[in-house]
């Protein structure tokens, strides 16, 4: 049985012939690139290219692109460097309620430093509205964090709005962005959406686990978050992970040049995947009336527990989630739903399917067949 | 012929690690947390590394917490302990890596107090000097276990042992040491110890942090609550695999590869005397690690020497890797209080169990004629 992987949102398989490019680094281009030899200068050219091409994928230019072990570290990083740096215009930030909890768990830790934060509602849809964000400036208000595509729903947020409904209400106000979902799978120009800080994270892009990077605007100086021999011109020490910047710069460029086919080929999966669910009862697509990437498809099935379809389905050969992966082990309610004022038994009934460009027509409509087939069994049960 | 004598700045990945690290590439590419069985193969696989690198130093596999590389281990370690607390004092030594030093710095700046222990002429800090330093308020002492610069050897053991009697806790940077001596966290008596991947033939972007049981530490990165909430962030599974199967070679290889890279040493330092004279050992000798030989020449310039040596095909590098971006001279050095001329005259070459000894002499000779070269331009 050739098993289905609708779980592209916690992680993505690694293209072969990113594979290649890391596997290649640790074969020939093992150089340290801080070295002043032949090897590690070869090394060093790896690197600068990949931050080259992770820049392109973003509007950036190359030295505003810091690398770090991933998404976590680059939220920890930009958020506690970013409140740092305006640390005497304010102690205030708002962030989303739907962000992940690399940025949730940062902000609550940074309460004991002294500084506070808000949550940003959203609507039904799990919107953020402008004029809400813009009245929840204080005159201490030095940062905002809102995630540009959730990882749970799906929800794209209007980052241009919002960045201008916060400058009309208070100006030098850091906005950090979360674009580890929506990294290679939409457009995204770091001057249109007037970010300050991007973070994102490689293995959402077919890329290796344990690397990401951090964008930071120029003018922008955030201190280092982790000490030492001033790697990365000094915003982030530590020997660089060269396989898996590689990669990440790999990854990244292919993400570029293939993202209209690859939207095609996600879209046409979810559609197929939906319609396969059209004669079953019982369910809808949360958060549908907000822009949503295609990649992420997050559904609420009546009278059923995801925690019992997910492991029906799993037996069948469909892979998905209940919401996040990090915290699919704990046994709490989603937040983002939450905060979307979703029912608990829908919360409680929802299933994350999450498509790359990889899943196939087929798969899609096996999937459906499965979803429909073990729905309406767990129903009749009860 | 290129040779390589850069050890301490990185190693070639084992051919086992860069299968291992494929497969966790293409074949067990899950996520972790992931409740499918994608995501099971993959715990299973994070659960067998730990397991391995608690192997290599002695340590219950639930002591072991991955980061991505030895700075953020001490990192972690350090700031994970001044995180407990809003005020206090921290032991070091003048001669610690860069990441621990940054950290130290960083805390003096925060209202910590750190003494900075300088070293004797060996390059050595004794038990005794940080028994004088202790106070009332002493949180934390981080001694390296090996010096990555002159390879001194520190006595963490003897230090372990004084602490345990003061409740203060030990942590070390093994970074260096792995690999080249005996690292048991049980003989040590620490608390925490860092390792590093990429100089144990693992890869890059992965280390470890030893935290014995008990021991509270705040986290550096908050998020998922990965590596149980010490660590958060998606697991690298590729770096963390890699590191398990290094772990796992290197506890079987050490003492043969320790032994050859000695050879090698030992061949390059009798073979170079022979060869030309105004040349001196930086550090000690009896306390030294296996591979390490930090040398002075007289009347040559070491950036003109390392680049000369590069084009003739020898790698080594001036201090370590890190800062040889710098025309600072190394700290190290500068804490023997050497002179000015050997400050800027050194070159470290680092000695693997890959290294031959016809390397060795090939590489003398290399070493003879660019010092001559220059020493003749110089004149």
């Amino acid at each position: 049985m050739q098993e289905i992987y609708f779980d592209n949102a916690a992680t993505t398989q690694v293209l072969p012939e990113i594979a290649d490019i890391a596997v290649r680094m640790m074969c020939e281009d093992y150089g340290n690139p801080s070295a002043m030899y032949g090897r590690g200068l070869q090394a060093e050219r790896a690197v600068k290219e990949a931050r080259e091409q992770v820049a392109a994928l973003i509007g950036a230019q190359p030295q505003d692109i810091i690398f770090t072990s991933g998404a976590t570290e680059a939220n920890n990083m930009a958020l506690r460097g970013g409140m740092k740096a305006r640390a005497r215009r304010g102690k205030h930030m708002v962030v989303s309620a739907l962000e992940h909890q690399s940025v949730i768990q940062t902000v609550r830790a940074m309460l004991e430093l002294g500084y506070d934060f808000d949550l940003v509602p959203v609507d039904t849809n799990g919107r953020l509205n402008p004029t809400v964000l813009q009245n929840m400036m204080r005159s201490d208000t030095i940062m905002a964090s809102i995630m540009l595509v959730n990882n749970e729903v799906g929800t794209i947020q209007q980052i241009p709005e919002l960045r201008r409904a916060i400058d009309a209400k208070r100006s030098q106000v850091l906005l950090h962005v979360d674009a580890s979902q929506a990294l290679g799978k939409m457009p995204i120009d770091v001057g249109e959406l007037g970010v300050d800080l991007l973070t994102a994270s490689g293995h959402k892009l077919h890329a290796p686990k344990g690397v990401g990077f951090i964008y930071v605007r120029p003018g922008l100086r955030i201190p280092p978050f982790i000490n030492g021999g001033g790697q990365e011109a000094g915003w982030r020490s530590g020997t660089e992970n060269t396989p898996g910047i590689c990669a990440l710069g790999l990854a990244a460029k292919l993400a570029r040049e293939q993202m209209g086919t690859r939207l095609e080929q996600v879209k046409q999966v979810r559609a197929v995947f939906l319609q396969g669910l059209k004669d079953l009862s019982g369910w809808r697509v949360n958060g549908e009336g907000a822009d949503l990437l295609p990649h992420i498809l997050s559904v609420a099935f009546d009278g059923v527990k995801s925690e019992v379809l997910l492991h029906m389905l799993e037996e069948k050969g469909l892979l998905v989630a209940a919401g996040a992966a990090c915290s699919s082990r704990k046994d709490t309610l989603s937040h983002v739903l939450r905060a979307m004022r979703m029912r608990r038994n829908l919360i409680e009934g929802t299933v994350r399917f999450s498509f790359s460009h990889l899943n196939t027509v087929d798969e899609a409509e096996r999937a459906s067949q499965l979803v429909c087939q073990a729905v309406q069994d767990l129903r009749g049960i009860i | 012929m290129r040779i390589y004598f850069d050890n301490s700045a990185t190693t070639r990945p084992y051919p086992e690690v860069v299968s291992a690290v494929n497969q966790a590439l293409l074949e067990n590419w899950g996520n972790p947390s992931g409740i499918h069985s994608f995501g099971r193969d993959a715990y299973d696989a994070l659960s067998a590394a730990r397991k391995q690198v608690g192997g290599l130093i002695n340590a219950e596999p639930g002591e072991v917490y991955f980061t991505s590389g030895g700075t953020e281990a001490d990192n972690l370690a350090i700031l994970g302990v001044a995180g407990r607390f809003q005020r206090g004092h921290i032991i070091t030594s003048s001669i610690e890596h860069a990441a621990v030093l940054g950290c130290c710095h960083y805390l003096e700046e925060q209202g910590f107090d750190i003494t900075f222990l300088p070293p004797d002429a060996e390059g050595i800090v004794s038990a005794a000097q940080v028994a004088q330093a202790l106070r009332p308020d002493t949180l934390l002492v981080s001694l390296m276990l090996a010096n990555n610069e002159i390879g001194s050897i520190q006595p963490v053991a003897e230090v372990g042992r004084l602490l345990a009697e003061h409740g203060v806790l030990l942590h070390t940077d093994a970074v260096q040491a792995v690999g080249k001596l005996p690292v048991d966290v049980q003989q040590l008596g620490v608390d925490m110890l860092t390792i590093s991947g990429h100089k144990i033939n693992g890869p890059k972007g992965i280390g470890a942090l030893y935290v014995r049981h008990g021991v509270d530490l705040q986290p550096l990165l908050f998020g998922g609550g990965q590596e149980r909430r010490l660590r958060s962030g998606t697991e690298n599974m590729p770096g963390i695999v890699g590191l398990g199967v290094a772990a796992e070679i290197t506890a079987k290889r050490w003492p043969q590869q320790a032994r050859q890279a000695a050879a090698v040493r030992d061949c390059f330092w009798h073979e170079l005397q022979q060869l030309i004279g105004g040349v001196v050992v930086n550090g000690g000798w009896s306390q030294r690690l296996p591979g390490n030989l930090n040398l002075s020449f007289q009347d040559v310039e070491g950036a003109a020497l390392l680049l000369f040596l590069d084009l003739a095909g020898v790698a080594v590098s001036a201090a370590s890797a890190c800062s040889s971006g710098r025309a600072e001279p190394s700290h190290v050095l500068q804490a023997l209080q050497l002179p000015e001329w050997r400050l800027k005259s050194s070159v470290r070459l680092s000695f693997g169990w890959e290294n031959t000894l016809l390397e060795a002499r090939q590489a003398a000779k290399i070493f003879a004629e660019q010092v001559e070269l220059l020493r003749r331009d110089k004149a």
